[in-house]
């Protein structure tokens, strides 16, 4: 069985998942085996990245690796594994650049439903914040926004005016696509709520469904990576805890 | 009995299907129906192809009393249960209940209230939500918890249950008051819950709501105030099958 749902590019044709077929346990299995091809072949999409980017990548590992670490030690293991499959390694952070993620953060306070938004900015903001001691209501309100975005239109606009409805500018920025991805992954792991997982499986499938060329360029080093490792061990937990097995060998 | 201020306005899905076939067994009959009529042979959201109606897959084999609405005919068409039944009946033009012209029909009915169970994924705008008709639709999830999209998959996941709430429809997507809210216990047969099983649960809140009308004399509320709940969108079919094979609680 061929997993369906990133095998055209999903910029051009999005999937709309309405009452999607039942396939059994074997639709599992073709959905871990779809995203090891991809993690095999993450180092080729990847790219020494931009900043603030690769200091997002930088912090985001060794964070979600500690709540994996703080779900059990088995998660944290899987994590690890599925890192080094793609020859990424956890590092430890650089003090002096937490001043730069604070600054980062803290640009989530000026965001307004008032005024048009930048999603670049946004997305930097709602991660960084995450990876912060920012503790702040906004990152739901703003990540449940951009959710209902993505999920109603099945895209993300470079902008988004007033009211944060109308979208503008480009929507197939691989890069805004990343960093969404990067944003759901955090707060997944820090809350557990199903409902962000379903997004991130939407929004890998459309990463996963891109040809190679249209990746290249886009993605820090490990970027990739890092969040699908998040989004395959997500989902081996899950169904671990739910009884239900598929994993491959 | 014909539930004189009552009025239904239906595409020809499981869930019409369910809700009228309950509707005849319970014998509350509402008083005219509104078939949202779609020519094409390619199945809308919310509707059985033909090759799958009552197939093996789709089998009911629960005896609890709270599934009594599942055991409904997936594969009979409304209008062949309409005939039968002798409950007056209009085509409209189009599948869509914000079309003006079926907007008009409804405006002009003497009924007040409508059932709506119309094709999965369209929203009431506020051109039918202002003509002065209620709309009572039966949401498949326990409001104000689960807002949104195949929420019984979420709440099978994280509670091992399914819920179906009556309320009144408002500009705000599953926000309006709730009449009656329900919790399902999961049923045996996971991969019927598209068209049967969350199609029971609604039909069998709808009946329960009529029932409680009809007694009273008016509509109540069990919660008037429907705010807050976390709002869900499709569930993406990786998570599907997991609550659909979930093994966890099974006896």
């Amino acid at each position: 069985m061929s997993y369906p749902y990133s095998q055209s590019n999903r910029l051009v044709e999005p999937h709309n998942y309405m009452y999607t077929p039942f396939q059994g346990a074997a639709f599992l299995q073709s959905y871990q085996s779809s995203r090891m091809t991809v993690v095999h072949r993450c180092a080729d999409a990847e790219h020494e990245g931009v900043e603030p980017d690769r200091l997002l990548v930088a912090y985001a590992l060794p964070a979600i690796e500690n709540f994996f670490d703080s779900a059990s030690l088995e998660s944290g293991k899987k994590f690890r594994t599925m890192l080094e499959g793609g020859s990424a390694k956890i590092f430890g952070k650089n003090k002096m650049e937490d001043v730069k993620l604070n600054g980062i953060a803290k640009d989530l306070e000026r965001l307004t439903m008032a005024e048009p938004v930048k999603t670049l900015d946004l997305l930097h903001a709602l991660i960084a914040a995450q990876l912060t001691n920012f503790q702040d209501a906004n990152i739901k309100v703003w990540l449940d926004r951009l959710i209902q975005r993505f999920e109603v239109t099945k895209n993300l606009y470079e902008s988004y005016l007033p009211g944060f409805r109308k979208g503008e500018g480009a929507n197939t920025l691989v890069r805004l696509y990343w960093l969404f991805a990067l944003a759901i992954c955090l707060f997944y792991v820090r809350s557990n709520k199903i409902k962000y997982l379903s997004t991130l499986l939407k929004v890998c499938d459309l990463l996963c469904s891109l040809p190679g060329n249209e990746l290249q360029g886009h993605i820090p080093e490990h970027g990739l990576l890092a969040v699908l490792a998040t989004e395959i061990v997500s989902v081996q937990l899950l169904a671990e805890k739910k009884g239900v097995s598929f994993a491959l060998n | 009995m014909h539930l004189t201020d009552i009025g239904m306005v239906a595409g020809d899905t499981s869930r019409s299907r369910a809700y009228l076939q309950a509707l005849a067994r319970n014998e509350m009959l509402p008083n005219y129906v509104l078939i949202l009529e779609h020519p094409s042979d390619m199945p809308l959201p919310g509707q059985l192809d033909k090759f799958q109606s009552n197939r093996e897959s789709e089998r009911v084999v629960d005896v609890d009393e709270c599934w009594s609405e599942a055991h409904f005919d997936s594969s009979q068409p409304i209008k062949v249960l309409l005939d039968e039944i002798g409950i007056p009946y209009e085509i409209a033009t189009s599948r869509d209940i914000n079309d003006s012209l079926v907007v008009e029909v409804i405006r002009r009915r003497t009924e007040p209230v409508f059932i709506y169970s119309g094709f999965g994924g369209s929203l009431l705008r506020k051109a039918v939500l202002s003509i002065g008709k209620r709309f009572l639709h039966v949401h498949g999830g326990y409001l104000p918890d689960y807002k949104g999209s195949t929420t019984n998959y979420y709440s099978l996941i994280v509670e091992n249950a399914l819920g179906a709430s009556a309320i009144f429809l408002s500009d705000e997507i599953d926000c309006g008051p709730v009449l009656l809210r329900r919790k399902f216990p999961p049923p045996a047969n996971r991969t019927a819950i598209d068209h049967i099983y969350d199609s029971g649960a609604r039909a069998k809140v709808l009946i329960e709501v009529l029932k409680s009308y009809l007694k009273n004399g008016g509509w109540e509320f069990e919660l008037a105030d429907n705010t807050g709940g976390e709002t869900y969108y499709i569930i993406h079919p990786v998570l599907k099958h997991i609550a659909i094979l979930d093994k966890s609680q099974r006896k």
